[in-house]
């Protein structure tokens, strides 16, 4: 029998196997670089019904760490710190120089075009893009790596996020770019929220009528949080204020755990399933352990509990410090010392120390993800 | 057991309680595996199952391409499962991962030869490891890095390039 003729070359392995060779691509940016290649490469990724992301994200559920954004606590810019990984791999094999870029433009992010202000304010940092107060005079959200800044006016009546009130959630539409910013705004006299909301595909904002009126909720609201389609308000009282923002509907949920954790931080684990942690003592030694829960059916179900010790492992610096949970996202936590000089990003599914900052600052930090899916203009290229 | 027994391509090896077929490549080179390992393919699988005369012939794959299949079919159906989380299980799993990356250390025709294999005689950790060497290739690279590495062709017009470019603004300089 004849030898097989010789097929060694990239472009002979037929379509489907080419397929399997770009969903293994490491990053969304390499994968933008692949679609550039050839028309061949690009019809296998940018497809008009948008399997093949959909395939690629199944196996890459969370979008490359970049870094975190630290607000300022009088008003400015936020300040930005790039994950250790991604700065020092010194090993060839390890570096990647598209995650280097990214977070080289998420470092220089205010080279993009948003000038200086004194009264910029970060809000909130969600899938990749930036959701910023600038004074009283509108909103921006903001994309640090592709520099897309979209402005968003603000509505009548609106008031002011001085606290932390207002989030950026994904969009509505299929349009990966799409976003929503919603604003759960409390009225202090008549105890009373209402929510306003804008919509990227509308580009408008819209007044929800539902109000409610906060009888079993205790205290003040202190934080907003979101993860998937829900927010929760944190208030200074032992329950969370839960707002479903497909349905736009208001109810109350009580803490989980026993002692009801007064710090934690809520978001969403990676298979995008509400979450909260927090780190509690455990036991008559009282030794601090990070918990993790899963909302299902507004029921709060313990996920994993692990020794705050054990999760930091060789990370964990001498002598005793305690930490609470202050940011969850996209299956990330960031876990603060209290005298928050050390900030620690723990991967929620494997409780394992991601990266590792050190810098002083009070206010929560934001994790900074690649934006997900790229942005490719489907129909133009044939 | 029928089965089996109808399959004259497939002998048992006298020494050992192990069976095994003969795997023949396309220039007509002939290979003696344990069927473990050869059942790591599916395609191998189904044509024990089907059964046959004077070996399986696999003409899509050439003798230098299969040993290189075989050696990894080999490795890779020889490890025994330990209990998972035991120290033996991490080493084993350790000791392939070294396997694995010391095979996939060939120029780019030989990778391509054997994705084409993999996908072929459908051994999925194989394809899966081939796949993933190639695609970890892209990593770090500019579109025209990566056409100059895999010699491919750009067929796009410059103003399609222009367009790309753009649109890649979020990853590009």
């Amino acid at each position: 029998m004849a030898p097989a003729p010789a097929e060694r070359t990239i472009d002979d392995l037929p379509d489907h196997v080419l397929t399997e060779v770009m969903l293994r691509v490491p990053t969304p940016a390499a994968l933008v670089h692949a679609a550039a290649v050839s028309k061949r490469w690009r019809g296998v990724i940018v497809t008009s019904t948008g399997k093949f992301l959909e395939d690629y994200r199944a196996r890459h559920k969370s979008s490359p760490f970049l870094g975190l954004y630290i607000p300022r606590e009088f008003g400015g810019l936020p300040s930005f710190q790039m994950a250790d990984s991604i700065q020092s791999a010194d090993d060839d094999d390890d570096r990647d120089l598209d995650l280097q870029h990214a977070a080289a433009k998420a470092l220089t992010f205010i080279l993009g075009g948003l000038e200086r202000h004194r009264e910029w304010r970060l809000l909130d940092c969600y899938n990749g893009r930036l959701l910023l107060a600038r004074g009283g005079e509108s909103l921006e959200v903001y994309n640090p790596l592709s520099r897309e800044r979209i402005s968003v006016g603000l509505p009548q009546d609106f008031i002011l996020p001085d606290g932390f009130s207002t989030c950026l959630l994904q969009g509505h539409g299929d349009h990966g770019s799409s976003f929503r910013v919603v604003s759960v705004q409390s009225h202090r006299r008549d105890r009373m929220v209402h929510v306003v909301e804008y919509d990227s595909c509308r580009k408008s904002w819209n007044h929800h009528p539902d109000r409610k009126i906060l009888k079993n909720i205790e205290g003040t609201q202190r934080e907003v949080m979101h993860a998937g389609n829900l927010i929760l308000c944190k208030y200074t009282g032992a329950s969370l204020l839960l707002l479903d923002t497909g349905e736009m509907q208001f109810s109350v949920l009580p803490l989980p755990g026993d002692n009801n954790p007064k710090r934690y931080a809520i978001g969403e684990m990676e298979d995008g399933v509400c979450c909260l942690a927090a780190v509690e003592p455990v036991g008559k030694l009282n030794i601090p352990h990070l918990r993790v829960w899963r909302l299902e059916k507004l029921d709060w179900k313990l996920e994993k509990a692990m020794k705050v010790a054990q999760v930091l492992g060789k990370h964990a610096p001498a002598g005793p410090l305690y930490y609470q949970a202050r940011k969850v996202t996209n299956g990330m936590a960031v876990l603060c010392s209290t005298g928050r000089n050390l900030h620690f990003v723990i991967d929620l599914k494997t409780f394992r120390v991601m990266e590792k900052f050190e810098f002083n600052r009070d206010l929560p930090a934001f994790p900074m993800q690649m934006h997900w899916p790229p942005a490719f203009s489907v129909a133009t290229i044939s | 057991m029928a089965a089996a027994d109808s399959c004259d391509g497939i002998s048992t090896s006298g020494g050992g309680w192990e069976k095994t077929v003969t795997l023949v490549s396309s220039d007509d080179a002939r290979f003696e595996v344990r069927e473990a390992a050869a059942s790591l393919s599916q395609t191998v699988r189904r044509m024990i199952r089907a059964g046959g005369d004077g070996g399986i012939p696999l003409p899509k794959v050439d003798a230098r391409t299969l040993s290189t299949v075989l050696e990894y079919c080999n490795k890779h159906a020889a490890v025994p499962a330990p209990a998972p989380e035991s120290s033996s299980a991490e080493a084993a799993a350790v000791d392939l991962e070294w396997f694995d990356k010391e095979l996939m250390h060939v120029d780019l025709a030989t990778l391509c030869s054997l994705i084409r294999a993999a996908d072929y005689l459908e051994v999925a950790g194989l394809l899966d490891l081939t796949c993933k060497t190639v695609a970890d290739m892209i990593k770090s690279k500019t579109a025209e890095e990566i056409r100059q590495m895999f010699g491919i062709q750009n067929d796009f017009t410059p103003e399609e390039e222009e367009q790309l470019s753009r649109e890649n603004a979020g990853v590009f300089e």
